[in-house]
C-alpha cells in the first residue's frame, strides 16, 4: 500500500537535486551544511611543529595579557544643550521618501542618537502602504559607504586632483556663464527619472536661462517606454498607472510586477489582497505570465508561459485579434488591421482560453480584468496592451490616467550621442547619472564623452566621472532636503535625518545653482517652492504637518484626463516594432537587476550578497539559459559562454534556470564595476556593452561556449530540509489547486503529516526532573509567527529588513562558496513537478517558502547545547545568549530546519577591515541588538529587541499583556503583501491564533514532535479548468 | 646503588596530599572572590572631570534624582544631564568658582563634559530604568546611598548572579513607586507589602529567561 505521502509532487532545489530525485538518490553532500573546506586548511601551510609552537605561544600570551586586562574607562558625552524631545537612546522616525526610477515611497527612517540606521514605510503613503522593499532597506547602507565621494574633483589628461567646493564651483560657473552668453547652445543636461516639484521647477529656471539647452534622460530604472506609448497616443505629459485591487483575472507580459516595475509594493499588495482565501468557497484572482525568463512574479503564476520578449508584443496582437473576434471587443482599426505572424495550435489555444477567461472576470459588476506590460518591452506593444485594456473596459478601474502637467519633456541618450559626433554638444551636465557606464554599449558613450567638457555630479567616483572634467559629490536622499510626487499623485516632502557626512550637495541644491548660478540652502528652495505654489494657504502650522506625516496635503490640483486618440501614429510603430531588431540565432534580452537594479547599489555588501529571488546567486551575474539551450550549447553552470551582439562580445559564466524561453538568454544589468570600490570589485560582469541602441532591453545575437569556467556561487542547496536516502519523502511545501467546488483536497495542509497529532509521542515524558523536562510555557504570551505562502512571492524584502534590524554581517563570495552567509532568514526557492511525468524542467511550478527560526516549543537544539547558551523562554521563545556560546556548533547540526548560523571569522569586523566600510559602518548598527563576535552560533530571535520593548512600555502603562499588533517583527513589517503575521497564539482574538486555527495552517516537519511555533499556510494555485 | 632522590622527598606524596586541598581550595575561593564583580567592581570610583558631588546636591540640599537624571522614566538610560541643566543653577550659584570651569567651558563651546563612566554594564546585557522603576524599585537598591557619596561609586556588583538575586524574589527589594527616589528608605524599617498596595495594577513576573535581557 501507499503510504500518505507517495502521491505527492516532488521538491527540488538545483539541477543536481531534480537528477538525484529522478534517480532515487540522495543530494550529494546534502548531509554537510558546511561543505567540506579542504581548500582551506591547505591554504594555510603550518605543518604539526608549527602548529604546537604556536600552540604554546599563544597559551602563554594570552596567560600574559589576561592576567593584565583591567576594565576599560568608558566616558558619557552628554550634549552641552540637550535638543528638544531627544532623548538619549530612544529612536526618532522622520517622514520622508525614497524614489527609485517611477517607484516612490513614503518612508520613516529610524534615527537612533542622530544615527538614520533603519528604513519603515509610511503606512499613510499610497506608494509603500506601511511596507517598503529590498532597495529600501538596504538604501541606509549607502549611506555609510566609505567609498562615496567626497570632495570636488578636477581632471585633466586622466589625473584627478581635489578641489575645494568654492573652487570647483568657480570653475564650473565660468563654463555656464560662457553657455549663457551662448543662449545655452551646445550644452546638455542628462538628467534622471525627476518625480521632484522641485527639481522640476529648476529644470524650468533652467531652461528659461538656457533656452536652447537641451535636456537628455538617462536612467534604465525610469518607466520610459510606458510614458513614450501613452505620451504618442494621448499627448505629453500623459501618465498611467496599473492597479490590481478589483482585478480578477491578471495577465502580465513580461512584467514582474511584484518586483521591480513601478509601483510594485502597491501592486504586490493590491494582488495579494484577492489571494489569501481562509476557506474553500473563497474568490481567488488568476495570473497569467508571459515572460522570457523566471521572475517571481512568475512564480506567483498560476499559468506560466516562457516566451521570447522579442515575441510579447505579437503575443498581444493574437490576443487582441482573439478578443475581438470571439468576444466581440471594441479595439481601434489602426491596430486591429495590422497582420502579424501567427503562433502555433498549442499557444492559440491557450490565448483562447485567456482571453476567455479576461472577459469572465467582469462577470460581477465590481471585478475586471487586468493585462500588464514590463518596462523592458517597446513602447508599441505598451500600445497593443492600452488597447486590449481599453476594450475589455479597463480604464479608471485597473488602469488609470493623468496628466502630468509638471513634467520634463526629455530626448533620448541617441540624440545626446548624435549631438556629441557631430559636435553640437559641448558642455554635459550629468545630475547624477552615469551615462558612460549605463547608455547601451553600441552609443560608446564613454569615448563620446570623452569629447566634451563633462560636470559630473555622482556619489561615487564612477565611470562617468572618470571621463569628465568636474566632479562634484552628491549628498545621498537621507541627508537631502527634497520633494517627490509619485506615479498616481501623492506627494511627499523629503527631509534629512543627517548633515551631509562628507562636503556633499543635493540634486536639487545643485540644479538650482546651475539653474540660477546662487547656491540656496535646499529647505529654502522646497519651501520657497511650495509657498509659491500654496500662496496665501501656506502655513508654517501646514508645513509641519506635511513634515510630521510626510504628505503633502491640501494642493489645488486640475484633474487632465489625457484621451488616447493617436491610434494611426501607434498603428505605424507597431508595424515597424514587429520587424524586430538585431539579427542571430539568439534572443539577448537585459534585466534590471534584483539585487543590484541598474548598478546603483553595486558597491553595497547587503545587496552583493543577497541570493537573487530565483537563481540564489550571489556577488555575481550570469548568462541565463534554458535546460534545452545549455544542452544545445554543450554548457553546465559555471561554465563561461560568449555572448556577442553585433561586434560586441561579453564573457560571462552560464547559469541554467529551468523555465526560460528556449534560445533565449537573459543578463543582469549593473554588474562588472571593478573600479566602483571593494565591495564591487569583481563582481560579475558588465552587460551594458551589449545593449543595442534600436532597443536596448531585447535585441538578437549570438551565444557561444567560451570553453573555461568561472566559478560563481549560488546559495540554492544551502540548508537543505530533506535529509537524503532512507527517509521518507517528508513534503516541507504544501499545496492544493482550486477547483469548480472549492479545494482539490480541502484538507491538504494535513495529508502531509507523516504521523497523526496523536501518535507523536514525547522523548522527555519519562523525565520527571524539573529542569530536564519539556520547558515550561508559563508565561502570559506565548509568541508564534504565520507564513502565508499564498501572499509570500520571494521578492527577498524580508531578508534585507532582518539584516539591517538585526546587525547581520555579510561574509562575501568566497565564504558563501563555503556555506557560512549568515542571513537569519532564508528565502527557499522549490521547482516542483510530477515524477510520473519525468519532472520537466522546460517550464516548472515553482513555490518559495521563507525558512527562519521555527522556536520549536521542544527545540532539538536546546538539549544539544553543552552550556546551555540557548534555551527556551516561558513565552515560547527559543533563546539565544550569545555571551554563553562556546561554538561547538552541536545546535546548529541538530536543527532539522537549518537556520543556525555560525560566525566563523568574526565576519562584523571583517567588514569594517577587508571591506573597506569602517569606521562609518558601525553607524549602521542597531543598539538594541548585540553585534556578535566570532565563533558564535545566531538565528532569527522574532525581533526579541522588540517584544521586550513592546513589554516595557505595556508593564511601565500598568498593562500585563501586550496588545495584539503593538509587536511588529522587522520581516512582518517589511513585507509587501502581507504574508507574514506575528502575534500571541494564547489569544483567541489574535490575528495569528485566528490564522493558527484555520485549516491551510500546518507546521514544517511537525512528525519530529519538535511543535514549531512559526507555521505556514499551505498555497493554494487557482488555475483555468481549460488550461489544465 | 646510592639513591638518586633523598629520603625526605618520600614525605612529599603525604605534603601533597594532606596540603593540597587547602591548596586548592584556597585557589577556588580566591578566584571566586576576587575575580569577581564583588572584588572587582564594587568601589570602583573613577576621578570626574568635575569633582561634583552628590552627597551636596542630592544630600544636603535635597535635590530629587530626577531633576538632572530627567530620562530616567522614559528611556532605557537614566541619562547624565546636559550641561545646560548645570548651567540653570550654576549661572547664578559658585559662577565664578574654578571647580565650575569645564562646565561653563562647555557651555560655551558646546563640547561635551567627558564624565567617566561608573556603572557600566557589558554590551551584551541590556537594562532598562523604566521597568524597575515601574516596578517600585528604588535608586538607592542598586546605586547605594548616592546621597552620603561625595564621590560616586559602585555599591553593589551588578554582576548577572546578583540580578537574578533579586528577579527571582523582587518582593524584598519594593518600595511604593512615590518613594523610589527616597534614599533614606529603608525596607527593614519601613514595612512595605507589595501584594496589598491598592496602587499596584499589575503582578510582578521579573524576567528570568535570556533574552530578558540578552538580545
Amino acid at each position: 500500500m501507499n503510504k500518505p505521502t507517495e502521491s505527492l509532487k516532488a521538491y527540488w532545489r538545483s539541477l543536481e537535486a531534480h537528477d538525484a530525485a529522478l534517480a532515487g538518490e540522495a543530494l550529494p553532500h546534502s548531509h554537510d551544511e558546511f561543505p567540506t573546506t579542504e581548500a582551506e586548511l591547505t591554504q594555510v601551510r603550518v605543518g604539526r611543529r608549527g602548529f604546537v609552537g604556536l600552540l604554546g605561544a599563544s597559551t602563554a600570551l594570552a596567560g600574559l595579557t589576561s592576567g593584565c586586562a583591567r576594565k576599560p574607562v568608558e566616558h558619557i558625552l552628554p550634549f552641552a544643550k540637550r535638543p528638544e524631545d531627544l532623548i538619549p537612546g530612544k529612536p526618532v522616525w522622520y517622514a520622508t521618501a525614497f524614489q527609485q526610477g517611477g517607484t516612490v515611497f513614503g518612508v520613516l527612517a529610524e534615527s537612533q542618537d542622530g544615527r538614520p540606521i533603519k528604513i519603515e514605510g509610511n503606512p499613510k503613503h499610497a506608494g509603500s502602504q506601511g511596507a517598503t522593499d529590498v532597495w529600501a532597506q538596504a538604501s541606509v547602507l549607502n549611506l555609510y559607504d566609505g567609498e562615496r565621494s567626497q570632495v570636488a574633483l578636477k581632471q585633466s589628461e586622466g589625473a584627478p586632483t581635489e578641489l575645494a567646493w568654492e573652487d570647483a564651483k568657480a570653475e564650473v560657473d565660468a563654463l555656464l556663464t560662457a553657455a549663457r552668453s551662448a543662449g545655452g547652445k551646445g550644452l546638455a543636461l542628462v538628467i534622471p527619472w525627476t518625480l521632484s516639484p522641485s527639481v522640476r521647477e529648476q529644470i524650468r529656471t533652467f531652461t528659461k536661462n538656457f533656452p536652447q539647452a537641451k535636456i537628455f534622460l538617462d536612467d534604465p530604472t525610469a518607466p520610459a517606454n510606458a510614458t513614450a506609448a501613452v505620451e504618442m497616443l494621448a499627448g505629453a505629459g500623459s501618465r498611467f498607472t496599473y492597479h490590481l485591487d478589483s482585478a480578477k483575472a491578471v495577465l502580465a507580459c513580461d512584467c514582474d510586477f511584484m518586483g521591480i516595475e513601478q509601483d510594485h509594493v502597491r501592486l504586490a499588495r493590491e494582488f495579494a489582497s484577492m489571494r489569501s482565501p481562509m476557506t474553500p468557497g473563497d474568490a481567488m484572482n488568476r495570473l497569467y505570465v508571459v515572460e522570457p525568463t523566471l521572475s517571481i512574479t512568475g512564480v506567483a503564476a498560476d499559468h506560466r508561459i516562457p516566451l521570447a520578449a522579442g515575441d510579447i508584443g505579437r503575443f498581444l496582437l493574437a490576443l487582441l485579434k482573439q478578443l475581438i473576434t470571439a468576444h466581440n471587443i471594441k479595439a481601434p482599426p489602426p491596430i486591429v488591421e495590422i497582420p502579424f505572424e501567427a503562433f502555433d495550435e498549442a499557444m492559440n489555444a491557450k490565448i483562447a482560453a485567456i482571453a476567455k477567461d479576461l472577459i469572465n472576470a467582469r462577470s460581477e459588476r465590481s471585478t475586471g480584468s487586468a493585462v500588464l506590460v514590463g518596462e523592458r518591452q517597446p513602447a508599441w506593444v505598451h500600445g497593443v496592451a492600452l488597447a486590449i485594456n481599453g476594450g475589455l473596459g479597463n480604464g479608471n478601474a485597473s488602469i488609470r490616467f493623468r496628466a502630468d502637467d509638471n513634467a520634463i519633456a526629455t530626448e533620448d541618450l541617441r540624440e545626446l550621442a548624435a549631438g556629441l559626433n557631430k559636435g553640437s554638444i559641448e558642455t554635459v551636465l550629468c545630475l547624477g547619472t552615469n551615462p558612460a557606464y549605463d547608455a547601451p554599449g553600441e552609443l560608446a558613450m564613454d569615448l563620446l564623452l570623452a569629447k566634451a567638457k563633462v560636470v559630473h555630479v555622482g556619489m561615487h567616483y564612477d565611470e562617468t566621472a572618470k571621463v569628465a572634467g568636474w566632479h562634484l559629490p552628491l549628498s545621498h536622499y537621507l541627508e537631502s532636503w527634497g520633494d517627490v510626487e509619485s506615479a498616481e499623485g501623492t506627494i511627499s516632502i523629503c527631509q534629512p535625518l543627517i548633515n551631509p557626512l562628507f562636503g556633499t550637495r543635493s540634486a536639487l541644491e545643485i540644479m538650482a545653482w546651475w539653474a540660477t548660478g546662487n547656491v540656496v540652502p535646499g529647505d529654502d528652495l522646497v519651501r520657497s517652492y511650495w509657498t509659491s505654489v500654496l500662496g496665501d494657504n501656506f502655513s508654517e502650522r501646514r508645513w509641519r504637518r506635511w513634515l510630521h506625516d510626510g504628505l503633502v496635503t491640501g494642493i489645488p490640483r486640475v484633474p487632465g484626463v489625457p484621451t488616447m486618440q493617436e491610434w494611426a501614429a501607434m498603428g505605424e510603430a507597431i508595424t515597424v516594432g514587429l520587424k524586430g531588431t538585431g539579427e542571430g540565432a539568439y534572443e539577448v534580452n537585459f534585466h534590471l537587476d534584483p539585487k543590484l537594479v541598474d548598478g546603483r547599489f553595486a558597491n553595497n555588501a547587503w545587496m552583493q550578497e543577497l541570493p537573487h529571488p530565483i537563481s540564489k546567486l550571489t556577488w555575481d551575474n550570469a548568462a541565463y539559459l534554458s535546460p534545452a539551450t545549455a544542452r544545445q550549447l554543450g554548457v553546465k553552470n559555471c561554465d563561461l559562454v560568449t555572448v556577442q551582439v553585433g561586434d560586441r562580445k561579453v564573457d560571462l559564466p552560464a547559469w541554467i534556470i529551468p523555465g526560460q524561453a528556449e534560445n533565449t538568454v537573459s543578463l543582469a544589468l549593473g554588474y562588472g564595476r571593478d573600479e566602483l570600490g571593494t565591495i564591487a570589485k569583481g563582481a560579475g560582469a558588465n552587460v551594458y556593452s551589449l545593449q543595442a541602441i534600436a532597443n536596448p532591453w531585447t535585441t538578437r545575437g549570438a551565444v557561444t561556449k567560451a570553453g573555461g569556467k568561472r566559478m560563481i556561487y549560488s546559495t540554492q542547496d544551502h540548508g537543505t530540509l530533506n535529509p537524503g536516502m532512507d527517509y521518507e519523502k517528508r513534503p516541507i511545501v504544501r499545496e492544493t489547486t482550486t477547483t469548480a467546488s472549492g479545494w482539490a483536497e480541502p484538507e491538504f495542509a494535513k495529508t502531509g503529516d507523516l504521523m497523526k497529532p496523536g501518535d507523536l509521542k514525547s522523548l522527555w515524558e519519562h523525565n520527571t526532573e524539573a529542569t530536564l523536562g519539556e520547558p515550561k510555557l508559563t508565561g502570559k504570551q506565548q509568541w508564534a509567527m504565520v507564513i502565508d505562502l499564498n501572499r509570500c512571492n520571494g521578492c527577498n524584502a524580508c531578508v534585507v529588513a532582518c539584516q539591517a534590524e538585526n546587525n547581520i554581517p555579510v561574509v562575501g563570495k568566497a565564504q558563501v562558496s563555503n556555506g557560512r552567509e549568515m542571513h537569519w532568514i532564508r528565502l527557499d526557492r522549490y521547482y516542483t513537478g510530477d515524477p510520473a511525468t519525468g519532472m520537466p524542467l522546460d517550464n516548472p511550478e515553482v513555490v518559495f517558502q521563507p525558512m527562519l527560526c521555527q522556536h520549536c516549543e521542544t527545540a532539538p537544539c536546546e538539549n544539544v547545547c553543552p552550556v546551555a547558551a540557548t534555551a527556551h523562554s516561558p513565552e515560547g521563545l527559543n533563546d539565544m545568549a550569545y555571551n554563553r556560546c562556546i561554538g561547538t556548533r552541536y545546535c546548529a547540526n541538530n536543527c532539522p530546519y537549518k537556520v543556525r548560523r555560525f560566525n566563523f571569522h568574526n565576519f562584523n569586523r571583517r567588514m569594517e577591515e577587508d571591506m573597506r566600510q569602517d569606521p562609518l559602518i558601525r553607524m549602521v548598527r542597531n543598539p538594541d541588538v548585540t553585534v556578535r563576535f566570532r565563533g558564535v552560533i545566531e538565528k532569527c530571535s522574532y525581533c526579541v529587541q522588540r517584544i521586550q520593548e513592546a513589554k516595557i512600555e505595556a508593564h511601565v502603562a500598568g498593562e500585563d499583556i501586550v496588545a495584539d499588533g503593538k509587536i511588529i517583527t522587522a520581516c512582518q513589517q517589511v513585507c509587501p503583501t502581507e504574508a507574514i503575521v506575528f502575534g500571541d497564539k494564547d489569544d483567541p482574538g489574535s490575528k495569528v491564533a485566528k490564522l493558527r486555527a484555520n485549516s491551510r495552517n500546518y507546521g514544517v516537519l511537525t512528525d519530529l514532535y519538535t511543535r514549531p511555533r512559526t507555521t505556514y499556510l499551505g498555497r493554494v494555485r487557482n488555475p483555468n479548468p481549460e488550461l489544465v | 646503588m646510592p639513591a638518586i632522590f633523598p629520603r625526605w622527598t618520600n614525605k612529599i606524596p603525604l605534603a601533597i596530599g594532606i596540603l593540597g586541598p587547602f591548596i586548592g581550595a584556597g585557589l577556588i575561593g580566591g578566584v571566586w572572590y576576587y575575580f569577581s564583580p564583588k572584588f572587582t567592581d564594587v568601589g570602583y570610583r573613577p576621578i570626574q572631570p568635575v569633582p561634583f558631588s552628590h552627597k551636596l546636591h542630592a544630600g544636603d540640599m535635597g535635590m530629587d534624582c530626577r531633576y538632572c537624571h530627567n530620562t530616567v522614566e522614559r528611556a532605557a538610560h537614566a541619562a547624565i544631564p546636559a550641561t545646560a541643566t548645570c548651567m540653570n543653577c550654576h549661572s547664578l550659584v559658585k559662577k565664578d568658582s574654578p571647580k565650575l570651569k569645564p562646565v561653563r567651558d562647555s557651555f560655551e563651546t558646546g563640547v561635551s563634559v567627558p564624565w567617566v563612566r561608573v556603572h557600566q554594564l557589558p554590551d551584551f546585557a541590556f537594562f532598562d530604568h523604566r521597568p524597575h522603576l515601574a516596578a517600585g524599585v528604588g535608586c538607592s537598591s542598586c546605586h547605594g546611598r548616592i546621597d552620603q557619596m561625595t564621590v560616586v561609586q559602585m555599591a553593589q556588583p551588578l554582576s548577572m548572579s546578583w540580578c537574578l538575586d533579586c528577579h527571582r524574589d523582587p518582593e524584598p527589594n519594593l518600595r511604593p513607586v512615590d518613594q523610589i527616589t527616597n534614599m533614606g528608605w529603608d525596607p527593614k524599617v519601613d514595612k512595605y507589602d507589595p501584594k496589598a498596595d491598592p496602587d499596584r495594577k499589575r503582578a510582578l513576573t521579573p524576567p528570568e529567561h535570556c533574552s530578558g535581557c540578552h538580545r
